[in-house]
C-alpha cells in the first residue's frame, strides 16, 4: 500500500469516497495538542470516524496541505505547503500504544 | 528634552545621516530599528519598539515603550523598563544590569545578563540548551504566584514539570513516561544522554535507515515498578529534523511506523 505522510497525518489513496458523507466547511483537517493545525487549500473534506485511526476523507483537486512545520517553506508565508496529487484519500491520524491502549499522538 | 517624532530605521546606507540627526535627541516617539552599528549617547527613551540587529551603543537609554528585540550583542546598562515583550534571539547577548521590569512576555533564546530583573508580567519562554544563568533568572521570576504560561522551545509545560525539565531533574525513565510526545521530545533533548545508560535493560532491537537518511530504531528498556518493558520507535521527522520516541508494540521499525497509522504494510511515497 502506498501513502503520503504529513507529520502525524497519513493520506492513503482510495478509489472512491464511502457513501453518506457530508462535506465540511472547515479548512482544518486535524489539530495537534501543540496547536499546530493541518489545513488545506482546494478540495473537499469529510469527517467520519471509521476506527481509532481513520477519521475522515479528502477529495483532492489542486490541493495543497498547509502546516507550520511540515512541507516546503514559502518565502514570506508563515505556513509550509505540500502539494498533493488529485484523488480521494483516507485520513489517518498517528497513534501510539500507551499501556497497551491506542492513544493519538500528541504533538 | 529634544524629541524626534516618528519612526527610524538605521541601515548601513543611512547611519551617518541618522547619527548626525540624533546627536542631541533624548526621546524618539516611534520605533527604532537598528540594522547598522550606531552610537546614540543622549537617547533616554523610545516610545515604540526597539529592535537591535547590529551592535548598538545606547548607554543612557532608560525606557522602551514597546517591545525590545535583540538579535545582536547589546549592552544597555541604564535600561530600567520595557513596556512590551522582551525577545532575546539565539546568537544574541543582552546585558541590562538595571532592567527591573518587563510588562509583557519574556523570550530567552540565548544569553542574558539581567541581574536585577524582578518582574515579568506575562509568559516565560526559554529555549534549550538552557544556560545556568537563564535558569537562575527563571528561578527568581517564577517565585511569584502570578498565573502565567511557561514554554520551553515553544512547548507548554505546567510549572512543576517546567522546572524539572529545564533543570534536567527527570530520570530517563520519567522522561520516557511523559504522555505528551512534544514534552517527551523536549525533555529528551535537554536530558543528559548518559542517563540512558543507567537504564540497565536498555537495548536496540532493530535499526534501519529511512529514505531520508535518518536512522530509525526500536529501543526497549525496563522501568522499576512496571511489569512490561517499554518499547519505542525512535525516529527523525524529515521536515523538522526533530527526534521522536513513539511507544510501540512492534519489534521492527517499518512495522512500528506502519502500525502507528493503523496499517500493516505501507510505503510512504512522500513524507512532509
Amino acid at each position: 500500500m502506498q501513502a503520503m505522510r504529513h507529520g502525524d497525518l497519513a493520506l492513503v489513496p482510495l478509489k472512491k469516497l464511502p457513501e453518506g458523507l457530508t462535506e465540511e466547511k472547515a479548512k482544518t483537517i486535524m489539530t495537534g495538542s501543540n496547536d499546530n493545525p493541518h489545513t488545506f487549500d482546494n478540495g473537499k473534506l469529510y469527517f467520519k470516524d471509521a476506527d481509532e485511526f481513520v477519521f475522515g476523507y479528502l477529495a483532492a483537486k489542486n490541493t495543497t496541505l498547509c502546516h507550520k512545520e511540515h512541507g516546503k517553506k514559502v518565502k514570506g508565508k508563515l505556513l509550509r505547503v505540500a502539494k498533493i496529487p488529485d484523488g480521494i484519500y483516507e485520513l489517518r491520524k498517528q497513534c501510539e500504544f500507551v499501556n497497551e491502549e491506542i492513544m493519538p499522538v500528541k504533538d | 528634552m529634544k524629541t524626534y517624532r516618528g519612526n527610524i530605521t538605521i541601515t548601513k546606507e543611512n547611519y551617518k545621516e541618522w547619527r548626525e540627526k540624533l546627536k542631541s535627541v533624548e526621546n524618539i516617539t516611534g520605533y527604532l530599528y537598528i540594522n547598522s552599528q550606531v552610537k546614540l549617547d543622549n537617547l533616554k527613551s523610545i516610545g515604540g519598539n526597539l529592535s537591535i540587529n547590529s551592535q548598538a551603543k545606547l548607554d543612557n537609554l532608560k525606557s522602551i515603550g514597546g517591545y525590545l528585540s535583540i538579535n545582536s550583542q547589546a549592552k544597555l546598562d541604564n535600561l530600567k523598563s520595557v513596556s512590551g515583550d522582551l525577545y532575546i534571539y539565539s546568537q544574541a547577548k543582552l546585558e541590562a544590569k538595571n532592567l527591573k521590569s518587563v510588562s509583557w512576555d519574556l523570550y530567552i533564546n540565548s544569553q542574558a545578563k539581567l541581574d536585577n530583573l524582578k518582574s515579568v508580567s506575562g509568559n516565560l519562554s526559554i529555549n534549550s540548551p538552557i544556560a545556568k544563568s537563564t535558569n537562575k533568572l527563571i528561578d527568581r521570576l517564577i517565585k511569584s504566584k502570578q498565573k502565567r504560561r511557561l514554554y520551553i522551545n515553544n512547548v507548554e509545560f505546567e510549572k512543576s514539570l517546567f522546572n524539572k525539565v529545564r533543570r534536567d531533574e527527570l530520570s530517563a525513565s520519567q522522561v520516557f513516561s511523559l504522555k505528551n510526545i512534544e514534552q517527551r521530545r523536549i525533555a529528551y533533548e535537554i536530558m543528559d544522554k548518559a542517563k540512558m545508560k543507567k537504564l540497565k535493560s536498555f537495548k536496540v532491537l532493530d535499526k534501519k535507515t529511512d529514505k531520508y537518511g535518518h536512522e530509525m530504531k526500536i529501543v526497549v528498556f525496563k522501568i522499576k515498578g512496571f511489569e512490561k518493558e517499554f518499547k519505542y520507535l525512535n525516529c527523525i521527522c524529515p521536515s523538522t529534523q526533530r527526534e521522536y520516541f513513539l511507544e510501540t508494540q512492534s519489534n521492527k521499525c517499518q512495522l512500528a511506523k506502519a502500525r502507528s497509522f493503523g496499517l500493516e504494510k505501507v510505503n510512504f511515497i512522500k513524507e512532509y
